[in-house]
């Protein structure tokens, strides 16, 4: 038996993970959560604020991770090409490597709160919530056509995938807040709430 | 002949939620041939009236502060208790003096009070409005002053109308007593309401006589009967699926709406089947119906997909007083495999195993009460709870591994309890930081229907009812003893400066929770401890030894040395008895390890929650 400081593991806790800049996508979270993983740490600066479709490459990394509840720690370099209310739902970076990320980070951080903006199934409805800073509660039910609609626009990213009832049914959640549209790509903005906080009523 | 019937659930019933006993006997009602009554949602209408006199100042969060923190000291009942005596200042003096006492902000009770007469008076004119020719009021816990308030102003001004009674404040002699103290009342319907409601009404119709009504407090001329309570429990099969159609569509158009979440409730079971065999000393809350039954696993299912589909709601609130074992391999499994969004709670058992933890987390459990009420043996025996404080910890740690919230309370003031039994379990405390503290420490009142209350025997002989009754009642004593639910009793086991200790120490437990971890990490072929709880070193403790790392996995059991160090020897691992204790000794003074009685239980999560402060 040995005692060593929290440092030699990293200061975090739970089971960790290296990945590089370059690996942020879905799956890498889907499979980190898989392996019982509980954090992982970024190595290098994430750039933004260049393509709106890397930008939202980079948030649907982050949407997956949060719905699985993975830690992340990550520094952002630039601003991500979105609106600030739609990045604070998501696990923020930990730091910011030139003054617009700092700046970014700051308010990320502050704004952000674990379910703040999420989806959840029922049967044949989906319910959403959105309690982020900077706007009135709300709590939106869609049913129907609608919720198949909206089950497609979370499982594709390309805007060239869908179909074309998922396609006017985009336009209508953009103009909701609920999905930001790039060139090529778009991203449904809540994430799917599969684990509750302790306690279970804070999100 | 009664056509038009009115269900009422006054304050303080939860805003969240539609009530349970008026969705199910609008069902039984309709059932039985006699049209679907309509319903007066009288917390909703309180609320609303509270938002719009005072401009917002008062809505859902008082409302809420006073439903659920009010109980036991009669706040809600004494908000209302002026109106029911005809009196501004009855109970003021009392509630003053008795606030005082215990520290209790009296103000916001207070302001509400002064609202009370008015909104009693709107709530009897809209209740009237609809031309009732029945009004049903259901009353549990505070409902009864406001109910009480309610029928007493319909029958000065429509006597007419048929005022009946019926719920938890009704069982047993609690209803009879109602029935004669306030004689505004025309029956009391005492035990499960689904079928005596209904025979009740058939009656009044012609159809059947009063005295077959099961349960039943009436007036026959001059006398005052008081019918025999049906010998058997409803069967699960007959408990009706509740409708909740008309609180949905109030609430859809209520202010209030903006500032909740509604949540389902649903009854899978009925009665307690721990209680049935071991009935825990110090509860009452199964009344004069212990007998477990549950509903058929289908039968479940197909309710619970009606109702979240009907109300397109996620969140369910099982009122079980304690879930059905086998649904951990039937309900529950088939829940997970609808692989719905549902955020559930239920009350179960404190001795779960992790895998009915994880198979209640796979089917959207995020809430469970599992009765924990102590981590001290001794005092779990003088329950009879079945468990031992190792046991009760033993759950915690696995809930928290499984992000699971748990309410639970530490309760004292058992007759037989010491100091001495305490010392050693919070000697350990803080090295439980991570664990989920209770909601509180509180000395246990009697309870009626309990067998400390049946028994004086047991150590509660010498009993009055609960001071809280002095200011919500004008009562004699006698009456209040038959028609009251709480009792005061001269305190028993730890005293006020003993139970001082346990209270700081849950208030400590409080404050470091939200930031403190520990918890194990098997990463190549090491155990690693990762402790990062509030006061302790923040060390990553390295397990490599194969006999070490057996051993802890082991201890997350919960072990005596004797066993541990024999399950080790046979699974070929060599550690002395000796070098084994020195080895145990150390974790438990690292606060690794909780020991009481001779049990060791390792304390390590194997995964934390996201904590929300």
């Amino acid at each position: 038996m040995t005692t060593t400081s929290a440092t030699t593991l990293g200061s975090g806790r739970g089971l960790g993970r290296e990945i590089d800049a370059s690996e942020l996508h879905p799956d890498v979270a889907i499979r980190a959560a898989e392996d019982g993983c509980e954090r992982l740490v970024v190595t290098g600066p994430v750039v933004t604020g260049q393509d709106i479709d890397a930008d939202l490459g980079l948030l649907r990394f982050l949407r997956e991770a949060t719905s699985k509840t993975l830690r992340v720690a990550w520094q952002l370099a630039g601003r991500p090409l979105v609106a600030e209310r739609d990045l604070v739902h998501l696990v923020p970076p930990t730091a910011g490597v030139d003054s617009a990320a700092a700046e970014c980070v700051t308010a990320w951080r502050g704004g952000y709160r674990y379910g703040s903006y999420h989806y959840r199934w029922g049967p044949d409805f989906v319910t959403v919530k959105d309690i982020r800073p900077g706007g009135p509660p709300v709590h939106l039910t869609i049913d129907g056509d609608s919720a198949q609609q909206f089950r497609e626009l979370t499982d594709v990213a390309d805007l060239a995938d869908l179909s074309p009832a998922a396609t006017t049914a985009l336009a209508d959640a953009v103009e909701f807040g609920l999905a930001v549209r790039g060139e090529r790509t778009f991203l449904v903005l809540p994430w799917r709430m599969r684990r509750w906080p302790v306690p279970y009523v804070a999100a | 002949m009664p056509r038009s019937i009115c269900l009422t659930a006054l304050p303080w019933q939860s805003l969240e939620s539609p009530s349970l006993p008026l969705g199910l006997l609008r069902t039984a009602c309709a059932d039985a041939g006699l049209g679907l009554p309509w319903t007066y949602h009288g917390s909703l209408r309180w609320t609303e009236y509270l938002m719009a006199v005072t401009d917002g100042e008062l809505g859902p969060a008082e409302y809420t502060d006073i439903a659920e923190n009010g109980m036991f000291h009669g706040i809600g009942d004494w908000v209302f208790t002026g109106v029911l005596h005809d009196d501004p200042d009855f109970g003021v003096a009392a509630f003053e003096s008795y606030a005082a006492k215990r520290g209790i902000d009296t103000a916001l009770a207070t302001r509400m009070r002064g609202y009370a007469a008015d909104y009693v008076a709107l709530a009897v004119d809209e209740i009237l409005a609809g031309q009732p020719d029945v009004v049903g009021f259901s009353t549990t816990f505070m409902q009864n002053v406001p109910s009480l308030a309610v029928a007493r102003r319909i029958r000065r001004l429509a006597p007419d109308v048929v005022l009946v009674f019926g719920g938890g404040n009704c069982d047993g002699p609690m209803g009879a007593a109602l029935h004669r103290n306030y004689p505004f009342i025309d029956y009391v319907v005492r035990g499960e309401g689904e079928v005596a409601f209904p025979a009740l009404l058939h009656a009044l119709n012609g159809d059947g006589a009063l005295a077959d009504v099961p349960g039943l407090c009436w007036q026959d001329g001059e006398t005052a009967r008081g019918n025999d309570i049906q010998p058997h429990p409803l069967p699960p099969g007959r408990i009706p699926v509740p409708d909740f159609d008309d609180w949905f569509a109030q609430l859809a158009e209520s202010p209030v709406r903006g500032y909740l979440e509604p949540k389902l409730v649903v009854e899978t079971a009925r009665g307690c089947w721990w209680g049935q065999a071991h009935q825990c000393t110090f509860c009452g809350l199964n009344g004069t119906l212990m007998e477990f039954r549950s509903k058929s696993p289908d039968t479940v299912l197909a309710e619970l997909g009606h109702l979240i589909g009907r109300h397109q709601v996620l969140d369910v609130i099982a009122v079980d007083n304690i879930i059905d074992n086998t649904y951990f391999r039937t309900v529950l499994p088939r829940i997970a495999e609808l692989d719905w969004d549902l955020r559930v709670h239920y009350e179960v058992k404190s001795n779960l195993k992790p895998a009915e933890i994880d198979v209640l987390r796979r089917a959207g459990v995020a809430h469970v009460q599992p009765g924990v009420e102590s981590l001290v043996s001794p005092v779990l025996s003088m329950m009879d709870k079945g468990v031992s404080g190792l046991r009760n910890v033993r759950t915690l740690r696995d809930c928290e591994s499984a992000g699971l919230t748990v309410s639970w309370n530490w309760l004292y003031g058992f007759p037989e309890e010491t100091a001495a039994d305490y010392t050693e379990v919070l000697r350990q405390l803080p090295a439980l930081s991570h664990l989920q503290p209770p909601s509180a420490a509180g000395r246990i009142l009697l309870e009626r229907f309990s067998p400390y209350f049946e028994n004086g025997a047991l150590g509660f002989p010498e009993r009055t009812t609960a001071d809280l009754y002095r200011h919500v009642y004008r009562l004699p004593e006698a009456d209040l003893t038959d028609m009251v639910y709480l009792f005061r009793t001269p305190p028993r086991g730890l005293t006020d400066a003993e139970a001082g200790t346990l209270h700081d120490a849950v208030d400590t437990w409080h404050e470091h929770y939200t930031d403190s971890y520990l918890q194990r990490i098997d990463a190549d072929g090491v155990l690693v401890l990762q402790d990062r709880r509030v006061n302790w070193p923040h060390e990553d403790i390295v397990l490599t030894d194969p006999a070490e790392m057996a051993a802890y996995i082991d201890l997350e059991y919960g072990r005596g040395l004797p066993a541990l160090h024999d399950r080790l020897a046979a699974a070929g691992l060599t550690m002395t008895e000796q070098r084994l204790a020195e080895w145990v000794d150390w974790l438990v003074a690292r606060g690794l390890v909780f020991t009481e009685h001779g049990g060791y239980l390792a304390l390590a999560t194997t995964a934390a929650p996201v904590k929300v402060s």
